[in-house]
């Protein structure tokens, strides 16, 4: 029985790499004693998968796990479900949470298979303000490009590769350009951006190649990004939890 | 602190890490929120302790004293405990850059918050790291610029436990208080006292004067170390009411010792992430080189049933998939067998693993180890230690060659392929068909696994000997960085086309090591000066920096032969007014037999007479 969880990652937690909440998730599980099924072989480790990673320093409004239970049949699906749901929101940390959850119909497809749309929300400091029209111009002449190569470096000294970020870049939307504020000058970006089998964006790289296009005076320390939702079925008509978007 | 921000508050520290941590390698290490993470009423706690661990995040949180502190103080209502430990380098640069103070993981206080600043010292080359903390807290290192700078009363107590209080010296000039042995009675006995001096209004002076006496109270300003015309130790001048000798403090029954299940359980990976459970402490066999075995004594065992609740508490509050059994020497704890299986049955139904972290080649039964790996065959560990009888006679561990031989034959029958042998060079009296031993013991194990019908890969990790205080061997001398390279070489040259891999630890940071293992309080200024000029993490290779120890030699007029040579048998050592509980007579009569290459029994077989569990040598 696999179930479907759907859950943020907030604050402090941002910084919890990928991996790390692999083995939060699996520890959180056993501490709730939800018995999770393994698999066979010599290292047989717990059938839990994700969606995308959200990259360090960036926090998550939705995001999804899959979790496959061993059940002993005393209870429904159903009500299996619910009681290891409620067992395993009492170990999670409070910015950590889960928001919601489905039985998964057997032969459900992986989380990787079906999101194919990540939408995030940047706030993008500036040393000085700039005029909302300047930085709409800004957002169009960029997306306007055919082509838009960035260089990915990777850890462990591997040659760093060039890749085409335009083709990923859905939608770009200025979100409020402020003059002054708690948080000084700066302007909120909404970015959607597709995933497929040719790989993606990452969403701090399409904000990095922005601000050095338009020689944006930004500060990078400064920036913060939320990833707000994360969507299938094309077009944001389906959550990965089966049931339609609202529109 | 010119310049420096003022943080009254968390929130505004907490901003300010906002715009430095996306910059900084694993983040994760500097904002504290993990499961178990203590949050205590700070206006509640009457002592508010910051536990200092001078390494980065991974190292310390993997730290058994750590975690039995912690969650012993803070399950005192009286009592706040939190963690610092040393930021990586690029985190300090930003911190320094940003104005932000050290501050505990839990409150996001600075470290001047807090009544308490308690040290463990673990291993002499994070000494460098303890003065790089206290700089970006911003708090003076010496004890006495402390009290010129608005008096004692306006800075945290300094305190300091764990393996290095029992030679403390380097260290004297920047604490008020040493902790000397087991920590679980004597740090809230401490705290406590503390507390009080500080609802009456009892002065430093005074609240020290009344804890020294107390036994693992060592309050290093009463003890003025004598020296003669070229600064040589001459033994110390201890002034009232401090007592001639501290003893150290010991838990005589180790089942009702407080034990930590509910750890703090990290998102980054620890270096031992998983449930450590304490078997037991002390070890019985009397490794002539080992300062843990010596100063540990005596031996004290948990009951099972008490390490199987324990187990089951552990998993069900922090949900690892791992519960490790630790000790100096697990495979002597009485019943290790029943334990194991007993633990592996009740954890199977948790898929909780139980593994045993050092295994020593005597107390090895080949059986007991497939009992723990089932499955997985990563590889076997296992510690001769010296390279022929005689050096294993003088170093009294008591492996023999056949020992090794029949051990590895069985195991690669069971299915292990990686074995790992640890050597020692370096050893007194050592000559060079010890070091041919090393050799061909490593290639009888290869051909071991040929007759077995097993492709065997054999690793060799060879350290550098470091003469301990408390140890027989504390008097003996450090060979020179170059002739422990030249052995090195000479090593490599001999397995050169084998399929030995061999490793070497780096011999000038073993010479440091040394210096500081055995120092007296002139290493102080050694310390000052290596801070001074930027030392920090110099137990990590990529972080040691050989030419700041010379340069700061060279600054203090002090030379390393003035603590790796040899000590006379009747000269003061600078740590003879501590006791680790074993006496000085059983240490000598150890160094004459080692000497011989005489083997002293394991001391559950014949009491050897140490003086450890109180009996008079």
């Amino acid at each position: 029985m696999k179930i479907r969880l759907l859950y943020n990652k907030l604050a402090e937690a941002k910084y919890v790499a990928h991996l790390d909440l692999t083995r939060f998730l699996e520890r959180a599980l056993r501490r709730a004693g939800v018995p999770v099924a393994r698999s066979q072989g010599f290292n047989p480790h717990a059938r839990i998968s994700f969606g995308p990673p959200l990259a360090v320093g960036v926090e998550g409004l939705g995001e999804y796990a899959d979790v496959e239970i061993q059940s002993d049949g005393r209870l429904k699906p159903a009500a299996a479900a619910e009681q290891a749901v409620r067992a395993l929101r009492a170990q999670m940390p409070p910015n950590i949470s889960i928001l919601d959850y489905c039985l998964l119909p057997p032969g459900a497809p992986a989380l990787t298979a079906i999101i194919d749309l990540a939408c995030y929300l940047a706030w993008i400091p500036l040393r000085e303000p700039r005029a909302e029209a300047e930085l709409e111009r800004a957002l169009a002449d960029w997306l306007a490009q055919a082509e838009i190569m960035v260089v990915r470096t990777k850890e462990g000294g591997a040659r760093p590769v060039s890749k085409n970020i335009r083709p990923f870049v859905r939608r770009l939307a200025l979100r409020g350009a402020a003059a002054t504020g708690a948080d000084g000058p700066g302007f909120g970006l909404e970015l959607e951006i597709g995933l497929s089998n040719a790989g993606s964006a990452k969403a701090a790289e399409v904000v990095r190649s922005l601000c050095a296009f338009a020689a944006l005076p930004w500060e990078q320390a400064g920036l913060s990004l939320v990833r707000t939702g994360l969507f299938a079925g094309g077009e944001k008509r389906l959550s990965p939890l089966l049931t339609p978007c609202p529109r | 602190m010119t310049g420096a921000i003022a943080y009254n508050e968390a929130a505004s520290l907490r901003r300010a890490l906002e715009r430095v941590l996306p910059a900084v390698a694993k983040p994760g290490r500097y904002t504290g929120g993990e499961w178990n993470m203590a949050r205590k009423d700070w206006a509640a706690a009457e002592v508010r302790l910051a536990f200092l661990f001078p390494d980065v995040y991974e190292v310390a949180m993997s730290n058994l004293a750590l975690r039995i502190l912690y969650g012993l103080v803070n399950d005192d209502p009286r009592f706040l405990c939190e963690r610092v430990f040393a930021p990586w380098p690029d985190m300090a640069e930003k911190m320094r850059a940003a104005g932000i103070p050290l501050y505990g993981l839990e409150s996001l206080r600075p470290l001047r918050a807090f009544d308490v600043l308690g040290v463990t010292l673990q291993y002499e080359l994070s000494y460098t790291n303890i003065l790089y903390m206290l700089d970006l807290a911003g708090i003076p290192r010496r004890s006495a610029r402390r009290r010129q700078s608005g008096g004692a009363e306006n800075w945290p107590w300094l305190l300091a436990g764990g393996a290095g209080a029992f030679n403390p010296e380097p260290l004297a000039p920047f604490f008020d208080i040493f902790l000397l042995g087991d920590g679980e009675e004597l740090l809230p006995a401490v705290l406590a006292q503390i507390g009080a001096a500080k609802k009456n209004g009892v002065s430093r002076a005074e609240t020290l004067r009344r804890l020294t006496g107390r036994a693992g109270v060592y309050v290093p300003e009463f003890y003025t170390p004598q020296t003669d015309g070229q600064g040589v130790f001459q033994g110390v001048r201890v002034e009232a009411p401090a007592p001639a000798q501290v003893q150290k403090a010991v838990v005589t029954d180790f089942s009702a010792a407080y034990f930590p299940v509910r750890c703090i359980v990290p998102y980054n990976e620890a270096v031992h992430d998983r449930i450590m459970l304490e078997v037991m402490r002390g070890c019985t066999r009397g490794c002539r080189f080992c300062q843990a075995g010596m100063t540990g004594r005596p031996l004290r065992e948990r009951r099972p049933e008490l390490l199987r609740r324990q187990a089951q508490e552990a998993v069900r509050a922090t949900g690892y998939e791992e519960i490790s059994l630790v000790s100096l020497s697990t495979g002597d704890y009485s019943g290790v067998g029943g334990l194991l299986r007993d633990l592996t049955a009740d954890m199977a139904a948790w898929s909780v693993n139980v593994s045993l972290p050092s295994l020593r080649l005597d107390s090895f039964d080949v059986t007991l180890a497939a009992e723990v790996q089932k499955v997985r065959k990563s590889g076997l560990t296992f510690a001769p230690e010296a390279g022929s009888q005689r050096l294993r006679d003088v170093i009294n561990k008591g492996v023999r060659d056949e020992d090794l031989i029949q051990t590895v034959t069985a195991a690669f029958a069971a299915g292990w392929h990686n074995i790992k042998l640890y050597y020692m060079i370096g050893l007194p009296t050592e000559r060079e068909e010890d070091l041919d031993g090393i050799a061909a013991q490593a290639e009888a194990v290869l051909a071991a696994g040929r007759r077995a019908g097993v492709r065997a890969r054999v690793a060799v990790s060879v350290s550098n000997f470091v003469p301990k205080p408390h140890t027989p061997f504390q008097w003996a001398a450090q060979d020179d960085p170059a002739v422990l390279l030249a052995k090195q070489s000479y090593l490599r040259e001999k397995l050169r086309r084998t399929a030995v891999k061999l490793q070497c630890h780096d011999a000038e940071m073993s010479a440091a090591e040394a210096v500081l293992s055995r120092a007296d309080r002139r290493g102080a200024d050694l310390l000052e000066a290596l801070a001074d000029r930027g030392a920090m993490f110099d137990s990590w290779s990529e972080w040691f920096r050989p030419e700041l120890w010379r340069a700061a030699f060279a600054a203090t007029g002090l030379k390393a032969a003035d603590f790796t040579g040899a000590r006379s048998l009747t000269a003061p050592l600078p740590w003879d007014h501590l006791s680790a509980g074993v006496c000085g007579a059983f240490l000598r009569a150890e160094a004459e037999k080692a000497g011989r290459a005489e083997r002293t029994a394991d001391c559950r077989l014949i009491c050897g007479r140490c003086g450890a569990c109180g009996g008079a040598a």
